[in-house]
């Protein structure tokens, strides 16, 4: 049984806004729930006042702004909308990365509600959307505590602990907006986990890279405090693969600082972090 | 400071199996409480109650969900399915009846979920494969069967569809 709280639903982004402002104290954002409710039925924390900010239309948009080059997602948008398979977008590495990632949360039923918002302002290490979006280049779009206050942040300064963001009191993530990278990216995710289904991290990652433009980056999870993130592009033109590998080891795998836990331990972290990267790597360059 | 014996309500609108209902609910209850507890809809069951086993999955607008982690305010203005809504009268299901043609259950805990999860995949997609029903129902914990009965239930309907064309059949079950 939940602790009592009172629950509203408003119809905009401003409304959400002021009445986070009017309540910035034990208030909570709910979107999908999966994250917050799970926490609130365990008792972990018990808000007084649950904003659905599943009633505002803005919120449950997905577009393409092709004037922008990038993809917008509403903070409210279930992960399921965002994983599209078509002629479209299998060839546009931006949305072909959101399924490679979006794929490998949880279930297909969580999927349906779990959104890519609740999953980054969670900021767990092992976030499933959190390396994409890292090397994907994203812009987290931040309303609040005034009611035309806007931030936008790239999601590389958004994580700062464990389940810590930069959010302040009155704060919330409005929509994630994503460069829609050319034809030439190569892009790909890798996930290790105990088990097929549903289970966390015990490692995760993501590769971008477009010769092109001279652009390389990598993303690695649940190998730290927060996930991490490695641009490389001095890089982007090497081609043999042991050579970028050993640069990675340098590079990559010697920042890394992970734990050992239930699920695995800090060497095992370390091996399938070397692991998914020669995966990566197969896939992008 | 709120105290543990305050109750915040809500008046919601919702159509569960086909009925609608309004009502005015604890903002703190969930969805599956709702559906077993005020409502006697019995067969959503509850097994973790963490999200993780599928036990608790009904339809929401015609979308698998897990009412264990969806609070019951948040169906206002929905259409719910549950398990109890499948069959037609006295008729059970096209899926209903592969589940008990095909020895798909055993204890049965899992059973409507899985049903639930396997409705919206064939409502979505009639002809599903091996590969896609494994993939929708890989939400779904099963402690009984290992599984192969269920897919085998599952992927029956989906050749009947295929031969037939036809999204949804009736069983008899006499």
């Amino acid at each position: 049984m939940l602790w009592p709280f009172d629950y509203v639903k408003p119809e905009n982004e401003r409304e959400i806004t002021e009445i986070l402002a009017k309540n910035p104290d034990n208030t909570k954002i709910l979107a999908g729930g999966s994250n917050i409710l799970l926490d609130m039925e365990q008792g972990l924390f018990n808000p007084s006042l649950l904003i659905d900010i599943k009633g505002s239309k803005a919120q449950m948009e997905i577009f393409e702004d092709r004037e922008k080059s990038q993809i917008c997602i509403g903070s409210g948008v279930p992960i399921a909308q965002c994983i599209r398979c078509d002629e479209h977008t299998k060839k546009t590495p931006t949305w072909k990365l959101l399924a490679l990632s979006g794929k490998s949360l949880a279930t297909s039923t969580i999927r349906n509600r779990a959104t890519i918002a609740g999953n980054l302002a969670y900021a767990s290490p092992a976030s499933d959307m959190a390396p994409a979006m890292l090397v994907l280049g994203a812009t987290i779009k931040i309303a609040g505590p005034k009611t035309d206050e806007y931030i936008d942040l790239p999601v590389q300064d958004f994580f700062v602990g464990v389940k810590k963001s930069c959010l302040k009191k009155g704060q919330w993530i409005t929509r994630i907006d994503l460069p829609v990278h050319p034809e030439t990216t190569k892009v790909h995710f890798e996930k290790r986990q105990r088990v097929k289904g549903h289970d966390l991290a015990i490692v995760n990652g993501a590769g971008l890279r477009d010769r092109e433009r001279g652009i390389f980056r990598i993303a690695i999870g649940s190998c730290a405090t927060v996930p991490l993130y490695f641009q490389l592009d001095d890089i982007s033109q090497l081609t043999e693969k042991d050579k970028i590998l050993a640069h990675l080891e340098d590079r990559v795998i010697k920042n890394l600082k992970p734990i050992s836990d239930i699920r695995a331990t800090a060497e095992y972290r370390f091996d399938m972090a070397r692991h998914i990267l020669a995966k990566i790597l197969d896939q992008i360059l | 400071m709120i105290k543990k014996h305050e109750i915040f309500r809500k008046d919601i609108c919702i159509n569960i199996n086909g009925r609608d209902y309004q009502m005015q609910i604890p903002t703190n209850l969930f969805l599956q409480d709702l559906l077993k507890g005020q409502l006697a809809l019995t067969g959503t069951k509850r097994a973790c109650g963490r999200g993780e086993c599928g036990s608790c999955t009904v339809l929401m607008d015609d979308m698998p969900i897990l009412s264990c982690l969806t609070l019951a305010v948040e169906a206002d203005g929905k259409k719910i399915r549950t398990i109890e809504g499948e069959k037609d009268g006295d008729l059970l299901s096209d899926l209903q009846q592969a589940f008990i043609e095909h020895g798909a259950i055993q204890c049965g805990f899992c059973t409507p979920g899985m049903i639930m999860v396997a409705r919206a995949l064939l409502e979505k997609n009639p002809t599903p494969n091996i590969e896609e029903i494994k993939e929708a129902i890989s939400g779904n914990i099963c402690r009984c069967t290992g599984y192969e009965a269920i897919i085998s239930a599952i992927s029956q309907v989906s050749k009947d569809n295929a031969r037939a064309n036809n999204p949804k059949k009736r069983g008899n079950n006499e």
